[in-house]
């Protein structure tokens, strides 16, 4: 079954395992227990795609965080790509957990687009181009390059509440609709706010 | 005549190593008088370049302008200024100003009733002076306080209020209908993101008050 809004996660997509930088091992269905997730998922490390998003999405990690959202970096590349993306990306001491599937399992089951098009065709080069102008650097390439990014959130009943699938380098989950999906998931699971 | 032509590409020189945007449409003007001046004086006169020079002029002479509206502070009365660095201080003076003609300030007398439980809230409330009350079954569920909103919950999740929002003492607030603000957060994602953090730390200080009182 396909991953997409409003429907369970899928048994083999909590079934993935994917490794944080200390080489340990953690399903998605563990990442994602009994809480509301943001699995964010970069092409790879050295992504200037992804550095740009990351550095939209970074502002709200922390009122993320407060709506009680755990957040779940998962990119391609070997696992000793992870702390040197961490300081690059200045994510040290943010409420973000990064982890890798070099597998590319996860990003199949979570039914991520894969080609080479997304980052090498004439809209993939554009946003490649607009990345560099504002002022977003390209690094090795540290995972796989025809790997696409995407994001979805899943509630703490394992429903998915917003599901973006990049279709090229630059495009990225809207942080507004993102914000907007994790107070409604919020506001839902505590029905006494008004 | 070769002298204005230098002097024109001299200023259009600087105008290019200068930073702020308005120095180089300003520069950029006097280089183009230059110009006109270097065209007019020539036998028989360069009216294309004269042309030319003219409409850029004209260009760069509204975007100045605009430039400098822009630049130019909005008004606030005291009370909007107090609550910009109290509420929205994440938002500029300008989107504080847009924000508060959308909406619309009252002054409440008790009793009146805002809206009941169980309906979707048609209007978000922000309490200026004084307080609202929530109420479910005659049970005081809170009071919201100066600086703090009502009914956003129901605007963020789309759902029916769970308690009836009610004035019990003389209240002073700002309201905006939900079909506006939907509408301003649509057309302003760069405000929106701003008032989206204010009102997710609105509702983080429910959900502490929520938290704490269990």
């Amino acid at each position: 079954m396909a991953v997409q809004s409003l429907s369970t996660i899928p048994e083999r997509f909590l079934e993935c395992q994917v490794i944080d930088s200390a080489g340990e091992a953690k399903s998605i269905g563990e990442l994602t227990h009994q809480r509301t997730t943001l699995l964010l998922f970069m092409r790879h490390f050295g992504c200037i795609g992804c550095a740009e998003h990351v550095a939209k999405l970074a502002p709200r990690f922390i009122e993320l965080d407060q709506l009680g959202v755990r957040i779940v970096m998962i990119g391609c590349g070997s696992p000793r790509f992870i702390e040197p993306f961490i300081e690059r990306q200045r994510l040290v001491g943010e409420p973000v957990e990064v982890f890798t599937d070099e597998s590319l399992n996860a990003q199949r089951q979570a039914g991520l687009m894969y080609g080479r098009w997304g980052g090498f065709g004439p809209r993939g080069l554009f946003e490649q181009a607009r990345a560099f102008v504002r002022g977003h650097v390209p690094g090795d390439v540290e995972g796989d390059a025809k790997q696409q990014a995407g994001a979805l959130l899943v509630d703490a009943q394992g429903i998915v509440r917003l599901y973006h699938q990049s279709r090229s380098l630059g495009d990225h989950v809207d942080h507004v609709r993102l914000v907007d999906a994790a107070l409604s998931v919020c506001l839902n699971a505590n029905p006494e706010l008004i | 005549m070769d002298l204005l032509l230098h002097i024109a590409n001299l200023f259009l020189l600087i105008s290019f190593s200068v930073k702020s945007m308005l120095w180089l449409r300003a520069l950029n003007i006097l280089a183009g008088g230059f110009f006109i001046a270097w065209a007019v004086s020539y036998s028989p006169p360069i009216w294309s370049s004269v042309a030319w020079n003219i409409l850029f002029g004209l260009v760069n002479m509204w975007r100045i302008y605009v430039a400098i509206l822009e630049r130019r502070p909005p008004r606030l009365s005291a009370e909007e200024q107090r609550l910009h660095k109290a509420v929205f201080s994440e938002l500029t003076a300008r989107d504080v100003r847009s924000l508060f003609d959308l909406g619309q300030w009252e002054n409440g007398l008790p009793p009146e009733m805002l809206c009941e439980v169980g309906t979707i809230s048609p209007r978000v409330w922000m309490v200026a002076d004084g307080e609202i009350t929530v109420r479910k079954a005659d049970r005081m569920i809170r009071t919201i306080k100066p600086g703090d909103f009502v009914g956003e919950a129901s605007f963020l999740a789309r759902k029916p209020l769970a308690a009836s929002v009610v004035i019990e003492s003389p209240v002073r607030f700002l309201s905006w209908s939900t079909q506006d603000l939907e509408r301003f957060m649509s057309e302003r994602p760069e405000v929106a993101s701003g008032l989206q953090r204010i009102l997710s730390a609105c509702l983080v200080r429910k959900l502490d008050q929520v938290n704490q009182a269990a």
